[in-house]
């Protein structure tokens, strides 16, 4: 069953527009959604979960309709927003007490597990956790009310290594028993390369590629040379062409990698990271 | 039944210190002597717009919006918790009619008395409030500012209005002179505190409790569409 299922999502600015986004995820699965700052990816899940207004496309989610559906999806979707402080200076207690009563299916035994497990001090307020605590009491909540989906934007944005490696076996963690899936945005392409089963890319409001990891990475090849081995023919097939004094680096479509053979070019193997800093480089 | 539930969200997280603070001022305000009675209340409009102003700094616009509720109910709950504060001033300066009365208070030279025009009046000046605030806040929430700056003009304004033929009434009074205009006849009756005098001004009374209650579902039903459409 697909979890995510967005077609044709439009939100238009005066300055910006989201055109024609497709998200499909299904259950079981992460997915990380990358792209530059200001690409598209918050505007994108806010209009996803209503949050905006979408000026065309569809979203179903957990198998239901937005806006429809609303509320019934809203109690099967857990969201985290990284870097908002929701409720300073209120008590962590005060903050879940009130927040439980509009679930369904809220599991206080479940919830209370959970706080001991991430070390959340209920006592203290939401401003005096750290904001590694900030996103694990979020995801506490999530956790809690059963949420089937996460919608996670920038989680992991400010949070030092050990955090983030902590957050990322946690996402893990809660896609295991192949019911639930994660769908997070992030520009930090390190923690999707340990927990991302998907990729979608978002650049200037539309979807460049949306894939399994592994066939997204091995759809591109890095590429490297000496500036006499660049051809105009193959320059134009150079995505994020670098030249310095020694060469030139730059990434190719792995369709291509027989030009990049036949010109003598050094190939490797692309990060997501490459695949980000190739696709922007202007 | 979410209404609810929001209802108690709005006073267990949304309300800041600041709220009560105003709360204070306003009872604080009814016993003052000859002080303007209209300022107490204008304290309470205070306390609404900083429950919107200190939504850019809880984030707890969004955090609602996200909890499995519709986006109508939250701007009902807030309507509601505004409509509870603005209320207030009532059972206040009843108390505080009680405690004047008591006390031998010296009539209020700054204007009108706590009497039966006084609440109704209130009534108008607080339903203009939030035909203004509360009808266009809802256009972008997170700014209240320059809107709470219109609405407090227009409430100082019509506040202004609803006592001039009380000081209209009170310069004739000084002169030694009768009444002799609709306004100062008006300011006449609007400056009796005994009951037969405040019979008299039940149609006030009457019509400011009307204004407030219509006041409020037109507002709402705007803010509401407002809302809608807002993008978070």
């Amino acid at each position: 069953m697909n979890l995510i299922e967005v077609k044709g999502l439009c939100k238009k600015f005066p300055t910006f527009q989201l055109q024609n986004v497709d998200i499909t995820l299904e259950e079981g699965f992460v997915m990380g959604f990358i792209g530059r700052n200001g690409a598209g990816k918050s505007t994108t899940l806010k209009t996803m979960l209503n949050l905006m207004n979408n000026d065309g496309g569809e979203v179903n989610l957990c198998g239901l309709s937005m806006p429809k559906d609303e509320i019934e999806i809203k109690n099967q979707v857990g969201y985290v927003f990284g870097g908002v402080d929701f409720y300073p200076e209120s008590k962590i207690k005060a903050i879940t007490d009130i927040t439980k009563t509009f679930y369904k299916e809220w599991d206080d035994t479940l919830y209370n597990k959970l706080c001991d497990r991430f070390e959340i001090d209920q006592t203290k307020k939401f401003k005096q956790l750290s904001a590694g605590m900030k996103v694990k009491y979020s995801l506490a909540v999530a956790m809690s009310h059963n949420a089937r989906l996460l919608i996670l934007d920038e989680p992991t944005s400010g949070l030092d290594p050990a955090a983030r490696d902590d957050l990322v076996c946690m996402f893990q963690e809660f896609i295991e028993d192949g019911k639930r899936s994660v769908l997070f945005s992030t520009h930090i392409t390190s923690d999707l390369e340990k927990c991302a089963d998907y990729i979608t890319y978002i650049k200037e409001g539309k979807i460049l590629a949306s894939a399994d990891k592994e066939s997204f990475k091995k759809s591109y090849i890095l590429v490297a040379g000496t500036k006499e081995q660049i051809t105009p023919e193959l320059e134009s097939k150079i995505i994020g062409l670098h030249k310095h004094q020694l060469g030139f680096e730059g990434m190719m479509y792995s369709k291509d990698i027989e030009l990049a053979n036949n010109a003598g070019f050094e190939i490797s193997d692309p990060l997501l990271e490459d695949i980000m800093v190739h696709i922007e480089r202007r | 039944m979410n209404v609810t539930k929001l209802l108690k969200k709005e006073m267990k997280l949304e309300t800041n210190l600041s709220v009560y603070l105003w709360i204070v001022c306003l009872i604080i305000f009814y016993y003052i002597p000859s002080y303007p009675i209209y300022i107490g209340c204008f304290y309470i409009t205070l306390g609404v717009m900083m429950l919107f102003s200190l939504n850019q700094l809880s984030h707890g616009m969004m955090y609602t919006v996200l909890l499995p509720v519709r986006k109508i109910d939250t701007v009902k709950a807030r309507f509601l918790y505004c409509g509870f504060l603005e209320i207030l001033f009532i059972p206040f300066a009843i108390l505080a009619t009680l405690v004047r009365g008591k006390c031998n208070f010296p009539p209020n030279q700054a204007g009108i008395d706590i009497n039966v025009a006084y609440y109704g009046f209130q009534l108008i000046l607080l339903a203009i409030f939030n035909c203004v605030f509360l009808g266009g806040i809802y256009k972008n929430p997170l700014k209240p500012g320059w809107r709470f700056m219109i609405a407090a003009v227009l409430y100082f304004g019509i506040y202004a209005l609803c006592e001039l033929p009380v000081w209209l009434y009170r310069g004739v009074e000084a002169h030694g002179e009768t009444p002799q205009n609709l306004i100062t006849r008006f300011g006449s009756i609007l400056c009796q505190n005994d009951f037969a005098g405040q019979l008299k001004q039940l149609p006030v009374l009457g019509i400011g409790i009307l204004i407030f209650i219509i006041s409020w579902p037109i507002t709402f039903k705007r803010a509401a569409k407002q809302f809608e459409k807002y993008d978070m």
